[in-house]
């Protein structure tokens, strides 16, 4: 190995990313530590805090002391997964690593403006800058003088910055005129002035995010639009001020735009739908939820956009209807991602046509009050979104039984994620054992209705309710008494308590029918839904190993 | 059309021009000179190597060329050590002294796979080993004093935890 180059020698250290391999190579010989000490620091990572202090406290010793000035070296710096324990004395540290090239700082909020002064203008190689949720310590001198040194800046991140106004964004744009990424979402008190700046200055924009900038209006968009060809990703999350004219401003066409979030831009129409589609014929993503006005043409100006729509939400878009579902499934074949929550009109039918798309990873539902067990019987008879499926969102779909539900777990193979929050059918504390552990912000009401698995949690509510249907066959088979009896057992206060609940948070809901259990009937077609006692467990319960409460088992999968 | 090529011991080997243009270095030179009936001489590998070399270019031969992202130094490159095809792990069961013949020589005749399959079978030969190990596997002497060894171990210790 020896009588390699050192460039050589280098390019082999490359391919080793295990990190402690890499260090027991460089400390093989001298030459080898000369010429590869560098791989070590140059994007350094830990595996905890600790390891994050030790390395501060080498940068901290004298150069005099020290075998190599580590400081050099340092290319990329990310702090964010220690957010929690980073000070000021660190970023302090970092002044003289002059070459750092991308820094994440996100959600260090314990650094204050006089270090963010003190140390990022040293770094002028700066391409890539994360501060958001550095809410403290970002204000306009703060990056004002950022902007007046890191003259090479492509990527900026100032998301909930929210003391940020048009005076440094102005600043920076006229700084940083390479700029390509740029996030002020929640920068409250940015107005059409700041984005103007931007537009004017900064020609190679290819993601901006303005979510929540609430400020923004038509005439932020007539400057940023027109001539902007390159542009890839543009979010405009809760931009309410936001009409129809905003996007009449788009180009011509953009060969280039992907990913379009107008969720709450309430003002907009079918209109801005058919435009964004004539002028952005590769659009992958689009979020139009929360906009009311929205109707069943704006699923049909989608169309166009064929198999590259990757992407759509649609949540709380009342007006829209099956008949669009249709023929959205029939041509967006490559759909993976569909959130239809909240959209009242959608029932059984639009399901057994999305039941077809070949690519589905998640669904979204959640209050499609008008869905049945025949629509999940549908996913599972046609087999094709189901072998796809990862994620699905069936919370207050009070319709739904066990039955259909059951039978969707054992055909979906990579279902990491079943939402069934306020159906009736699954207020069952032996299967809500299996649910994961409320969000702590959750009030008592919110708990009671909570019924969420993901991860293990799927496999094992699963698992419990196969062997609970196996149970209930054979002791039909055996005693038709028994069975009968425990039947009735168990339906516990909790339980019906939380029934109750619903019942009262569901008023527009009908009664809710749940299904009738009858093992035979798991292998029949769907059949008529008929009245029966809400569907209890039996004593026998679980064979399957893990104790419900274990928390370890309960808090996979976050979302 | 094919082209000779002379290896360091005086060895000839005639090869499609297809298959060489592998080697981006005879490929420009190729594509300098024009046609040749000349005879190419690659003063730096010897022929047990260049037949080696060849045989790897014929196998490969049909592959799409690597692209080469020049945005990218080489510090940041992302790269995979993972995925070496079954003929490619056979190809490299040699002796060690043989793998670092044809890295030099890919290096030399500037072919990138078969460069990057070098690397990554020394990658892979050291993956999980310890420094001694690795002064063991390769026959390199330590050359630190122990005074030097401790200081740098000290001011790396944040890296070296698994």
């Amino acid at each position: 190995m020896e009588r390699l180059p050192n460039e050589l020698i280098v390019r082999i250290f490359l391919v080793i990313r295990h990190r402690p391999t890499l260090y027991a190579c460089l400390m093989a010989s001298r030459r080898f530590c000369q010429i590869a000490m560098e791989l070590i620091w140059v994007k350094p990572l830990f595996v905890t805090d600790r390891h994050l202090h030790r390395m501060m406290s080498t940068l901290a010793r004298p150069l005099t002391s020290v075998y190599f000035n580590y400081a050099h070296f340092i290319r990329r710096m990310n702090l964010q997964p220690y957010a929690n324990s980073v000070h000021d004395g660190m970023l302090y540290q970092l002044k003289d690593c002059y070459k750092l090239d991308r820094v994440n700082l996100a959600s260090c909020q314990a650094l204050t403006r006089e270090a963010m002064l003190a140390v990022i203008p040293q770094w002028p190689s700066l391409t890539t800058l994360d501060l958001t949720g550095c809410k403290e310590a970002v204000v306009d001198a703060v990056l004002e003088a950022i902007a007046g040194r890191c003259r090479h800046l492509h990527n900026i991140y100032l998301g909930l910055c929210h003391q940020l106004t048009d005076a440094s964004i102005i600043t920076l744009a006229n700084a940083c005129t390479k700029l390509r990424r740029i996030n002020l979402s929640h920068c409250r008190l940015i107005t059409d002035v700041a984005v103007q700046a931007l537009s004017v200055q900064c020609p190679a924009l290819m993601e901006v995010d303005l979510s929540h900038c609430h400020q923004i209006t038509d005439d932020a968009m007539l400057a940023l639009l027109p001539t902007r060809t390159r542009l890839r990703e543009l979010r405009l999350n809760g931009c309410v001020n936001l009409t129809d004219q905003a996007f009449a401003a788009l180009p011509h066409i953009n060969e280039h735009m992907r990913v379009l979030d107008l969720t709450s831009c309430a003002l907009i129409t079918d209109l801005t739908v058919q435009t964004i589609v004539s002028r952005c014929p590769k659009l992958r993503s689009i979020d139009l939820a929360k906009c009311p006005q929205l109707t069943s043409q704006a699923v049909r100006a989608l169309l166009p956009l064929g198999r590259s729509l990757h992407y759509l939400h649609l949540g709380h878009c009342t007006r829209i209807t099956d008949a669009s579902i249709f023929q959205l499934a029939r041509h967006c074949t490559r759909l993976r991602y569909l959130d239809l929550g909240c959209c009242s009109r959608i029932t059984d039918a639009a399901v057994k046509e999305l039941a077809h798309l070949p690519r589905l990873r998640r669904l979204g539902l959640v209050r499609c009050m008008s869905i049945t067990d025949a629509a999940l019987d549908a996913l599972v008879t046609v087999g094709r979104a189901a072998a796809t499926l990862e994620r699905i969102h069936l919370s207050y779909c009070v319709r739904l039984g066990v039955r259909a539900v059951l039978s969707l777990l054992n055909t979906c193979p990579g279902l990491t994620h079943i939402s069934l929050t306020g159906v009736p059918a699954f207020m069952d504390d032996n299967i809500r054992a299996y649910c994961r552990e409320p969000p702590s912000e959750f009030n008592a009401t919110q708990r009671e209705l909570f019924c969420v698995f993901s991860g293990h949690g799927v496999r094992d509510v699963r698992n419990y309710l196969n062997d609970r249907q196996r149970t209930r066959s054979g002791a039909q088979h055996e005693s038709t008494a028994i069975a009968a009896s425990s039947w009735l057992s168990i339906d516990t206060p909790a339980s019906a308590a939380a029934r109750a609940t619903v019942a009262a948070a569901m008023t527009n809901a009908s009664t809710s029918p749940t299904t009738s259990q009858s093992p035979e009937q798991l292998l029949l077609p769907p059949t008529p839904l008929i009245a029966s006692p809400p569907v209890v467990s039996t004593t026998t319960t679980t064979t399957t190993g893990q104790p419900a409460n274990d928390p370890a088992h309960r808090s996979h999968g976050h979302r | 059309m094919s082209v000779i090529l002379v290896s360091a011991d005086n060895e000839q080997f005639t090869i499609e021009r297809a298959v060489i243009e592998r080697s981006v270095l005879i490929k420009n030179m190729l594509e300098d000179i024009g046609e040749s009936e000349h005879p190419i001489p690659i003063p730096n590998v010897n022929g047990k190597i260049l037949k080696k070399v060849i045989e790897y270019c014929e196998q490969h031969k049909n592959d799409p060329l690597p692209e080469i992202d020049e945005n990218q130094d080489e510090y940041t490159r992302v790269r995979t050590s993972e995925d070496i095809s079954d003929w490619d792990k056979k190809y490299m069961d040699v002796e060690q002294d043989t793998i670092f013949d044809v890295i030099l020589a890919a290096n030399y005749l500037d072919i990138r796979p078969l460069l990057d399959l070098g690397c990554k079978t020394i990658a892979n030969m050291i993956k999980g080993k310890t420094t001694e190990e690795i002064r063991e596997l390769f026959g390199i002497v330590n050359d630190f004093t122990p005074e030097e060894e401790e200081q740098i171990r000290k001011e790396c210790e944040w890296a070296e935890e698994r």
